[in-house]
């Protein structure tokens, strides 16, 4: 983060100036539940809500030589567009090649990275990346205290003979740390994607076709399950499909922008420039506008995960009466 | 001590007791596992513990939210 850091302050010197305002931040107690990251979406909810484009998570930055990306498949155009402009110079090919050759697909959040918050609570759109081994298993010494420097300059990303920068002469030399390089290089790269391009490059007809396929998926767990005739997917499905059609019509936008502007040498007149505030707007607000929040003030239902609570089942009302001893004692105890 | 033995006692030990701050309806962490990648996480809940009714309610639930969020895309 530091190296990004550096690279982006350099620009910023030669008088570079983003669109769009960059956050950088290190969490504390990752390990302990996502304690730091937690915390501060919670004291930026609405701020995030609102005007959060995107956040870009590393974790485990580099400790292999496989690139993979998990996030919100919005992500998947810019990082595709990113990939292809890094070269790797000890496997001789683009990144992209690479994610190809390999059949590489950008996977879906878990819950296991400071993320979470971010997409889950406040509807930012994230994405987490990094070098990992090929077959994903961790091949280094995972939490442990042989996790060091040395093991990283060693085994990690260790020095090899590559094609040297062309300001260094041509043919080969050793280096170290060639995919610690590289992960810099997509990280400023997206940063720059969603920093300063004047589209949001978020793609929603990638994330319709994929919600699509989440959908297929339930459909085919809730029948292993039994749901046969008890679940009917068809209300998600036609939403599903209205996204489709209309993430199309929305980026069908994208063109008649890039036309009129790019076709006037560059110009964008006062209404285009409403207009593309508009289509932004729409564009990072849509996954915030995927959370299920209340209504208004009068709105009392529950919100949020948490079918097994629902007041009426007999599950929760179990757990209820098992909760109230404790509650009552805390309220005789407490001063008022 | 009564306190504490309410304290190790409410919460039976092999449940969650919900997790409401998680808002999103297509991606949220799942009841049982921290790593896997989720979706459709209170859908899921229920299927796991075969309440059709209440998968179907949070079904509906999800579909309403997303065909809202579609619309408002060209709002």
């Amino acid at each position: 983060m530091l190296e990004v850091l550096n690279v982006l302050s350099a620009l910023r010197k030669q008088g570079w100036r983003p669109l769009r305002s960059i956050h950088f931040a290190s969490w504390d107690a990752e390990e302990y539940n996502l304690i730091g990251s937690t915390e501060y979406v919670e004291d930026h909810m609405s701020d995030l809500r609102d005007n959060a484009v995107a956040y870009l998570n590393v974790d485990v930055g580099v400790v292999g030589d496989n690139f993979w990306a998990a996030g919100s498949p919005v992500f998947e155009r810019a990082l595709l567009r990113v990939l292809d402009r890094i070269s790797d110079p000890v496997k001789n090919g683009t990144l992209r090649q690479r994610w190809d050759d390999g059949k590489s697909k950008l996977e879906g959040l878990g819950a296991g990275s400071d993320y979470v918050a971010f997409q889950d609570m406040a509807g930012c759109s994230s994405i987490d990346f990094g070098f990992g081994s090929k077959d994903g298993a961790q091949g280094f010494p995972y939490h442990s205290c042989y996790e060091t420097f040395e093991w990283m300059e060693r085994f990690g990303d260790p020095a090899v003979s590559v094609l040297c920068d062309a300001d260094e002469g041509d043919g080969m030399c050793v280096k170290g740390f060639n995919y610690h390089k590289m992960l810099a290089q997509a990280w400023v790269l997206l940063i720059l994607e969603f920093a300063q391009e004047p589209v949001v490059p978020f793609d929603l007809k990638i994330y319709a076709t994929a919600v699509k396929g989440y959908v297929d998926d339930l459909e085919k767990y809730a029948a292993a399950k039994g749901s046969k005739e008890k679940v009917d997917v068809g209300p998600l499905r036609e939403a599903a499909t209205l996204f489709e059609k209309n993430a199309k019509v929305l980026h069908d936008w994208d063109d008649y922008w890039y036309s009129q502007v790019f076709g006037r040498g560059g110009f964008e007149n006062s209404a285009m420039a409403y207009d593309r505030m508009t289509h932004n707007a729409r564009l990072t607000d849509f996954e915030t506008n995927l959370l299920d929040l209340p209504a208004g003030k009068d709105d009392h239902e529950q919100h949020g995960v948490s079918p097994l609570l629902s007041p009426f089942s007999s599950q929760s009302q179990l757990q209820l009466s098992r909760f109230l001893p404790l509650a009552l004692h805390a309220k005789l105890k407490s001063p008022h | 001590m009564p306190n504490s033995n309410h304290l190790t006692n409410a919460p039976s030990t092999c449940q969650i007791p919900g997790r409401e701050q998680f808002k999103h309806v297509i991606f949220g962490p799942q009841a049982w596992s921290g790593y896997d990648e989720a979706y459709f996480p209170a859908i899921r809940d229920a299927v796991d513990t075969g309440d059709w009714p209440a998968a179907q309610t949070q079904l509906e639930k999800a579909a309403r939210i997303l065909r809202r969020a579609s619309e408002k895309l060209l709002d």
